[in-house]
C-alpha cells in the first residue's frame, strides 16, 4: 500500500493545515495576555468560528473517494532522526477535523455559562487543547503525532485539577495522568520500535514517516510484539476494558463541559488503531483480531451493565462511552470494507451522541449540580426543550434508525457479520442494552413525577437558554444529516477504508517474503502493484 | 395527469412536514400557532395523503405492475447501495389504505377526545410522526426501509404509550413496550443482515429474484430471524406482553397504534417475504405455532381482564395470532384480508370505548363499576355489533370460501374452525364485558346516559368536566350519532363488500387474492407440508377447545362462589390472571437479573480493576488493609527505608526491624546485603503468613456482607427455586471474587509491587551512596579509558 501525497500548495493553494494548528495555539496565546473576560470569550468564540470555516474549507476542497493523503505539507525529514513536520489528512482523519472544531466551538459557547472563574484560563486552556487534538488527526509523522497525543495531557490535567467540579478532582486528575502517561510511552516505544524495524529492514535510514512504514511491513514476530505494545497503548487511551476506570472519575469530577466532551467525544484511541495498528501492523491485526474483538465485547456488555445501574448522567455516560469503543472496536476488528466503514462511522456518530449527552449533562448541571437520579425526576415538564433534545440525541446513541446512530451500527453489523456471527449478535445484545439503559434513565430522569428526595427548585428550572439551545440543536441537525443523507460521509472515507481493506486482505501472504531483506525492492513493487 | 412519482413522495412527506412542522412549532413553545392550526395542519396532511394513497390505488387497479420510486441513495457499504426508496405494489397499496384511511379518521375523532389536552400539540406531532413512519414501513422498497419504519413505528409508539409521561406507570409501559421491541429487533437485523451477505442487496425486487442463490437452510435461518422482529412487534408471544400495557396511552393512539396499524406490521412483513418463507417450512411452522399459542393466550388472558381497553388489548393479540397462523399455513392473503378487516374492527370498538370509560370516569375498571350497574343501552347495543363482528367478520370468510385447493383443504378447515372458537371466547368476554359493565337491565332514563353523546362532541381529560348536568336529562333519542355512524358506514361497506366480491377476503378465486396475486399469493409449499400443517392446526384446535372450556365453565365472579367451577379450570383461571407469569418473569428474572448483573460489574469495577490497573485510593478506602503501591513508597522515602518494610502489611503493628538504619553497621555492601535479605524474609513471613491466618476471618465477614447486599437488592431474597439459585450462584460468584480477585491477585500484585518497590529504593540508596558512586565512576572511566587505549 503506497499512499500518494497531494501537496497544499497544488490543491489549495496555502499551508491549510498549519493554519488550523496554528490558529487555536495564536487565540490560546492571545487569551493568556489579555485582562478582559468578555473580550477573551469574543476572541475564543471567534478564533473557533474561523476554525472551524477552516475545517468546513478542507472538507469542501477534499477530493472523496481517493486513497490519498491531501493538503500535504512536509518539512524536514530531521537528518539521522527521520522525524518531520509532516500534515496531510485522508479518508480517515478528514471528518474528525469539523468534528472537533465543532464540538470545541459548542464548549467556547457553552464556556460563558459553566465556568465561574478565570474563564480566560479555561478558554485557553481549552484551545490548547483543541490545537493538540487537530495536531494529532493531521500527522503523518509518527513521532509527530506522539506529540501532539503526549501534549494534549498537559491542558486536559489542568482542565481537570482547576476547573473540575468534583470534590475528589486531584484523585481524578492524578488516575487521569497515570493512565495517559502509561499510554503515551507504550504508543512511544511502539513507535520507536517500528521506526527501528524499518531501518532493519534494508531501508538507509530510520523514518517515522507514516508513507515509509506502510511500504515496509516488519517480520512477523517483530509485528506482534509491537502489536501488543501499539494496542496497550491505545485501549487505555479509548478506553477498552480493563483499562477504563480512569474514565468515570474524570468524567464525573471533571469540569462541567470542557474536556469530558472531548474525551467521551472525539476518540484519539480508537483513531490510533484505525489509522496505525491496522495499517502498519496488517498481520498481526488479522492473527490477533480475535482478541481486540473480544475486548470489544466485553467492553460493550460490561459498560452497558454497569451504565444500567449507575444513577449520577455523568457516569452513565462514562460507561456508555466505554461500551460504544466496544461497537467501534467490534467494527474495526472485523478488518473488512463494512466493519472499517462502519467503525468509522461510528467513531464520529459517537463523538457527536455522546458529547451532546455530555453537554446535557452540562446544562443539568448548571441547574441542579450533580446529576443525579435523585435529584430529578418529571424534568420534561419543567424543561421540555432539554428532555427532547436528550431523548433524540440518546436515541441516535441507541442506532434509531433515521438518526446518525443506525448507519454506523448497522454497517458495524454487516462487517462483524462477515468475520464472525457470534460478533454480530454480541453487537445485537449491546443494542439491547444500550436501549435500556438509555430509556430507563430517561424515565427516571425526565418522566414521571418530580423527585421525592430532592425536588429541583421549579422556579429556577428554566428551559435551555438560547445558548443552550443553538448548542443542542447544532447536535441535533447534524444527528439528521448523518443519518438521512450519509452518501457523502461515506464517500469521504471509502477510498482510505479500500486502500487499508486491501492491505490487510493482501497480508494473508506469508510474511516470510517481507523478512527477505534481500529482495526489498521487490517486495516494494509487489506492494505497490495493489490498489 | 398527476405524476406518479411525485404524488407517491408527496404521500410521505405530507405526515412528516405536519410533524415538523408541529414539532417545530411545540419547541418553539407554540409561539408560531395554536392548537386550531395544530389540529388542521394534521389531518388536512393526512386527508392528503388518504386521497393520494387512493389515487395511486387506483392506479395500481388500472396497471398492477411492481412500480418503484428512488428518491436518492441514503448509503453505500462496499458494493451494496441502500437507496431511500419506494416499491408501489398491490400489497404496499392495500396497507397505504389502510394506514392513511384509518389515521386520517382517527386524527378526527382525536381533535374532538385530546381537546383541552395539555400536550395537544405533542399529541398530534407524534401522531403525524407515526402516520409517516408506518408509511415509510410499508412503501420502503427494501428491508432497510422496512427497518427504519420499523423503529420509527416503535418510537412513535413509544411516545405516545408514554403521553401521559407524569403517570410513572405510562412511563414505565413506554420503556417496557422499546425495549421489548428492541429484543425482537436484535434478531430481525441479524435477519436483515443474514439477506445483505446473502444476496449482497435489501431490495426487494433484487431478493427476491435472486432466491435461488440460497438454500432452504439459509431461508429458514433468515425467516426465524425475521420472525423474532415480528414476534417483538406484533406482540406475539414469548414478547407480547408490553402491548396489555401499551393501553397507558391515549385511546385513539392505542386503537391506531396498537390494535389496527402498528401491531400488524409482522403480518405485513411475512406476507411481503414470502418468497423466503415459502422456501422455509420449518419457519413457516414456527410462525404458526407461535401464533397458535398466541392466540390461546390472548384468549385466555382476555377472559380474566376486567378492563375495557384490556380487554380490547386481549383480543388484538389473540386476532394478531390468528394472522400469524394463517401466515404460517401459507394464506397470505388470508392473513392480510384479516389485517385490513381487523383494523375495521378494532378501530370502532377502540373508539367507542371512551365513551364508557368516559360515562365511567373514575372506574376504568368493570368490576368496580358492577357494583352500580349503569345502564347505556345505546352503547350496549354498539359494543354487541362490534363483538358480533369481531366474530364474524376474518375467519367466517374461512368458511365462506369453502375447501378449494388441495394443500390448503385441511388446514383451511380446522383454521376456520380453530378461529371460530377463539372468535367465540372473544365474544364471550366482550359481552362478558357490557354485561358486567351495563348490567342486565335496561334504564334509559338515568341522566348521565344522554351525557354520551355530548361525551363525544366534548371528551376531554380535562379533570374539572363534570358528568352530572341536569338539564341535559332529556334523552336524545339517537344520541350515539358519532358512533352510530361509523357503524352503519361499516355495515355498509360489509354489504358493499360482499356485493362486489371483495369477500370472502384473501381466498382462492376472491377478488381481493386475485388482487394481491401478483405480490403474493396461496403458497403452494403448504401442500407438501399438509400433514405438518394439520398437526398443527389440531394443536391449535384442542388449545382453542381447552379455551372454549374455560369460557364455558368459567365466570369471573362466580369463580369466587365456593362450590362452583372446576378446580383444574381454576388454575388455568389463576394463570391467565397472572398473565402465565411472562410479565414477572421478565421482570423478576430478565430485568431483575441485567440490574443485578449490572450492579455486580459495578462493585467488581471498583472493586477489583481500580485496584488492579492501580488508580489512586479514594478517601473511603485508605483504611483499609489493601494500600497501593504508590502510597507506601512514598511513606517509604518519608520514613526512610526500614520505615517502609515495617509500614507494608499490617501498618499499626509495624515493629521495629533490622531495616538499614545509617547507624546501624557498616555502610558497605556486603554488610547491606545480608540485612536487606534478612529484612525481606521478614517480611515475607510477617505479610504473607499474617494474611492467611485472615482469610477464614475475610471470609466469614465477606459472607455476611455479601448476604447484607443482596437483601436489599432488586429481588427479594430466596424466591421460589429462582430466587435461591440465583442466590446461591452470586454468594458463590462473590466469594470469587472477593477471595480469587481481591485477596489473591490484587493483594498479591499490591504486595509483590510493594516488594519491588522496596528492593528499588534500596538499590537507588545503594546508588547513591558516595562510595558506590564512586567506584561505579571509576570502573566506568577506567572501561572507557581501557577503551580507547586498546
Amino acid at each position: 500500500m503506497i499512499l500518494q501525497q497531494v501537496f497544499a500548495s497544488d490543491q489549495i493553494g496555502f499551508p491549510v493545515l498549519s493554519l488550523l494548528l496554528l490558529l487555536p495555539l495564536l487565540a490560546s496565546a492571545v487569551l493568556l495576555v489579555l485582562k478582559d473576560d468578555r473580550l477573551a470569550t469574543k476572541v475564543a468564540i471567534w478564533a473557533s468560528v474561523a476554525e472551524l470555516a477552516l475545517a468546513g474549507l478542507v472538507w469542501f476542497n477534499f477530493v472523496p473517494g481517493s486513497s490519498d493523503l491531501q493538503f500535504v505539507e512536509q518539512i524536514g525529514p530531521l537528518p539521522g532522526l527521520g522525524i518531520s513536520y509532516h500534515l496531510g489528512v485522508d479518508g480517515i482523519s478528514m471528518l474528525f477535523i469539523p468534528a472537533t472544531a465543532v464540538l470545541s466551538l459548542l464548549a467556547m459557547i457553552y464556556a460563558d455559562t459553566s465556568v465561574k472563574e478565570n474563564i480566560r484560563g479555561y478558554l485557553a486552556a481549552l484551545l490548547a487543547f483543541e490545537a493538540a487534538m487537530m495536531g494529532a488527526f493531521m500527522a503523518v509523522d509518527l513521532m509527530l503525532f506522539w506529540v501532539f497525543f503526549a501534549i494534549e495531557i498537559v491542558p486536559s490535567y489542568f482542565l481537570i485539577t482547576r476547573w473540575g467540579t468534583g470534590g475528589q478532582r486531584r484523585a481524578a486528575a492524578n488516575s487521569y495522568l497515570i493512565h495517559m502517561a502509561l499510554a503515551s510511552a507504550a504508543v512511544l516505544v511502539a513507535i520507536v520500535l517500528l521506526a527501528t524495524k524499518h531501518a532493519s529492514a534494508g531501508n538507509s535510514d530510520v523514518s517515522f514517516s507514516y508513507i515509509d512504514l506502510l511500504s515496509a511491513t516488519p517480520p512477523d514476530q517483530t509485528q506482534t510484539v509491537i502489536f501488543f505494545i501499539l494496542c496497550l497503548g491505545f485501549a487505555i487511551k479509548a478506553p477498552l476494558f480493563p483499562f477504563h476506570t480512569w474514565m468515570p472519575r474524570v468524567l464525573e469530577q471533571g469540569p462541567v463541559v470542557g474536556i469530558g466532551v472531548f474525551l467521551v467525544g472525539i476518540k484519539l484511541g480508537t483513531y490510533g488503531f484505525l489509522r496505525f495498528v491496522i495499517p502498519l501492523l496488517p498481520d498481526a491485526s488479522q492473527e490477533y483480531y480475535w482478541l481486540l474483538a473480544t475486548l470489544g465485547v466485553i467492553s460493550m456488555v460490561y459498560g452497558a451493565l454497569i451504565a444500567l445501574v449507575q444513577t449520577n448522567l455523568r457516569r452513565v455516560l462514562a460507561f456508555a462511552s466505554l461500551s460504544h469503543m466496544g461497537v467501534v472496536m467490534l467494527g474495526l476488528f472485523s478488518l473488512n470494507f463494512q466493519g472499517l466503514q462502519g467503525g468509522l462511522l461510528q467513531m464520529l456518530n459517537l463523538g457527536i451522541t455522546g458529547a451532546g449527552l455530555y453537554f446535557i449533562a452540562g446544562f443539568l448541571f448548571t441547574r441542579i449540580g450533580p446529576p443525579e437520579v435523585t435529584r430529578m425526576g418529571g424534568l420534561q415538564a419543567a424543561a421540555p426543550v432539554m428532555g427532547l433534545s436528550f431523548l433524540i440525541i440518546g436515541l441516535a446513541g441507541v442506532g434509531m434508525p433515521g438518526t446518525s446512530g443506525f448507519n454506523g451500527e448497522h454497517l458495524v453489523m454487516l462487517g462483524a457479520f462477515k468475520q464472525h456471527w457470534l460478533m454480530a449478535v454480541a453487537v445485537g445484545l449491546g443494542t439491547l442494552l444500550t436501549a435500556a439503559y438509555f430509556l430507563w434513565f430517561y424515565q427516571r430522569a425526565f418522566l414521571g413525577d418530580a423527585a421525592q428526595a430532592e425536588k429541583p427548585d421549579r422556579a429556577r428550572f428554566l428551559d435551555l437558554g438560547r445558548n443552550e439551545k443553538l448548542i443542542a440543536a447544532t447536535l441535533v441537525a447534524v444527528i439528521f444529516w448523518i443519518g438521512l443523507y450519509t452518501t457523502p460521509f461515506l464517500h469521504t472515507m471509502n477510498g482510505s477504508i479500500a486502500a487499508i481493506e486491501a492491505r490487510v486482505a493482501q497480508s494473508d501472504v506469508p510474511a516470510v517474503a517481507a523478512i527477505d531483506s534481500t529482495l526489498p525492492l521487490l517486495t516494494l513493487a509487489q506492494e505497490g502493484s495493489t490498489p | 395527469m398527476l405524476d406518479f412519482n411525485s404524488v407517491v413522495i408527496l404521500i410521505v412527506a405530507l405526515p412528516l412536514f405536519a410533524a415538523l412542522a408541529n414539532g417545530i412549532n411545540l419547541v418553539a413553545g407554540e409561539r408560531f400557532w395554536g392548537w386550531r392550526r395544530v389540529q388542521s395542519l394534521t389531518w388536512m396532511a393526512l386527508l392528503g395523503s388518504f386521497l393520494g394513497s387512493i389515487w395511486v390505488f387506483a392506479q395500481i387497479l388500472a396497471d398492477p405492475t411492481p412500480r418503484e420510486v428512488i428518491v436518492y441513495q441514503w448509503l453505500s457499504a462496499g458494493t451494496m447501495t441502500v437507496d431511500m426508496g419506494f416499491l408501489i405494489d398491490a400489497l404496499s397499496g392495500v396497507m397505504m389504505l389502510v394506514v392513511t384511511g384509518f389515521s386520517f379518521l382517527i386524527a378526527m375523532f382525536s381533535i374532538n377526545y385530546m381537546h383541552n389536552d395539555r400536550s395537544f400539540s405533542r399529541y398530534f406531532s407524534a401522531l403525524a410522526l407515526f402516520v409517516f413512519a408506518m408509511l415509510v414501513l410499508v412503501m420502503g422498497n427494501n428491508y432497510i426501509m422496512l427497518f427504519l419504519g420499523w423503529e420509527s413505528v416503535g418510537l412513535c409508539s413509544y411516545l405516545l404509550i408514554g403521553h401521559y409521561y407524569e403517570r410513572k406507570s405510562a412511563a414505565r409501559a413506554g420503556t417496557k413496550a422499546f425495549v421489548m421491541n428492541r429484543v425482537g429487533d436484535a434478531g430481525f437485523l441479524v435477519g436483515i443482515f443474514l439477506i445483505a451477505t446473502n444476496f449482497n442487496s435489501v431490495a426487494y425486487t433484487e431478493v427476491f429474484a435472486n432466491l435461488h442463490k440460497i438454500d432452504s437452510f439459509t431461508a429458514t435461518l433468515i425467516g426465524l430471524c425475521l420472525l423474532t422482529g415480528a414476534i417483538g412487534k406484533s406482540a406475539q408471544l414469548p414478547l407480547g406482553t408490553w402491548l396489555a400495557k401499551a393501553m397507558e396511552g391515549p385511546t385513539p393512539s392505542s386503537a391506531l397504534i396498537h390494535a389496527a396499524t402498528m401491531v400488524t406490521a409482522g403480518a405485513y412483513m411475512i406476507a411481503r417475504s414470502h418468497g423466503i418463507y415459502d422456501m422455509a417450512p420449518i419457519a413457516l411452522a414456527v410462525v404458526t405455532i407461535v401464533g397458535a399459542l398466541t392466540a390461546a393466550y390472548g384468549a385466555t388472558v382476555g377472559k380474566t381482564i376486567s378492563d375495557i381497553k384490556g380487554i380490547l388489548a386481549a383480543s388484538t393479540t389473540t386476532q394478531l395470532g390468528l394472522m400469524f397462523v394463517a401466515c404460517g399455513l401459507g394464506a397470505y392473503p388470508v392473513a392480510i384480508f384479516h389485517l385490513v378487516a381487523h383494523a375495521f374492527l378494532k378501530t370502532f370498538l377502540f373508539l367507542t370505548a371512551p365513551s364508557i370509560l368516559q360515562y365511567f370516569h373514575t372506574f376504568p375498571d368493570a368490576t368496580a363499576v358492577e357494583r352500580r350497574p349503569a345502564p347505556v343501552p345505546v352503547v350496549f347495543w354498539l359494543i354487541l355489533v362490534g363483538s358480533i363482528g369481531l366474530i364474524a367478520y376474518p375467519f367466517g370468510s374461512g368458511l365462506i370460501g369453502g375447501p378449494q385447493t388441495s394443500g390448503l383443504s385441511a388446514s383451511v378447515f380446522v383454521l376456520a374452525a380453530a378461529g371460530l372458537m377463539a372468535a367465540f371466547t372473544t365474544l364471550y368476554y366482550a359481552v362478558n364485558a357490557t354485561r358486567r359493565i351495563f348490567g342486565s337491565d335496561g334504564d334509559d332514563h338515568s341522566p348521565a346516559a344522554s351525557h354520551i353523546s355530548d361525551a363525544h362532541q366534548h371528551l376531554d381529560q380535562d379533570q374539572g368536566h363534570h358528568h352530572d348536568h341536569p338539564d341535559a336529562a332529556a334523552v336524545k333519542p339517537f344520541a350515539g350519532a358519532p358512533v352510530a355512524i361509523p357503524v352503519i358506514a361499516f355495515g355498509g361497506a360489509l354489504t358493499a363488500g360482499l356485493f362486489f366480491g371483495i369477500l370472502p377476503g384473501g381466498l382462492m378465486n376472491s377478488w381481493f387474492a386475485g388482487f394481491l396475486a401478483p405480490v403474493v399469493s396461496l403458497s403452494e409449499t403448504v401442500a407438501s407440508q399438509s400433514s405438518l400443517s394439520f398437526l398443527v392446526v389440531a394443536a391449535i384446535g384442542l388449545l382453542m377447545i381447552s379455551a372454549w372450556v374455560a369460557a364455558l365453565f368459567m365466570d369471573r365472579f362466580r369463580a369466587e362462589v365456593p362450590g362452583l367451577g372446576m378446580i383444574r379450570a381454576r388454575g388455568v383461571y389463576a394463570a391467565a390472571m397472572r398473565r402465565f407469569w411472562l410479565d414477572d418473569f421478565y421482570h423478576l428474572v430478565v430485568v431483575g437479573g441485567a440490574v443485578r448483573l449490572g450492579q455486580w460489574l459495578d462493585r467488581f469495577d471498583t472493586r477489583f480493576i481500580d485496584r488492579i490497573v492501580g488508580a489512586p485510593v479514594s478517601a473511603g478506602r485508605i483504611g483499609s488493609a489493601s494500600v497501593t503501591w504508590e502510597r507506601r513508597f512514598l511513606a517509604a522515602r518519608a520514613a526512610g527505608i526500614s520505615g517502609a518494610l515495617g509500614s507494608i502489611g499490617v501498618a499499626e503493628n509495624s515493629r521495629p526491624l533490622l531495616g538499614l538504619n545509617p547507624e546501624s553497621g557498616s555502610r558497605g555492601l556486603l554488610p547491606w546485603l545480608t540485612t536487606a535479605s534478612a529484612n525481606s524474609s521478614q517480611f515475607v513471613e510477617q505479610n504473607v503468613v499474617a494474611e492467611g491466618a485472615g482469610v477464614i476471618a475475610t471470609i466469614t465477614a465477606y459472607a455476611s456482607r455479601s448476604s447484607a447486599l443482596f437483601e436489599k437488592d432488586v429481588i427479594a431474597q430466596g424466591q421460589g427455586l429462582i430466587g435461591v439459585a440465583t442466590d446461591g450462584a452470586a454468594t458463590i460468584s462473590g466469594w470469587v471474587e472477593h477471595n480469587v480477585f481481591d485477596v489473591g491477585i490484587h493483594k498479591g500484585m499490591s504486595q509483590t509491587g510493594g516488594a519491588i518497590g522496596a528492593a528499588l529504593y534500596e538499590i537507588e540508596e545503594v546508588l547513591g551512596h558516595p562510595l558506590v558512586v564512586g567506584t561505579l565512576v571509576l570502573i566506568a572511566i577506567s572501561g572507557l579509558l581501557w577503551g580507547v587505549v586498546s
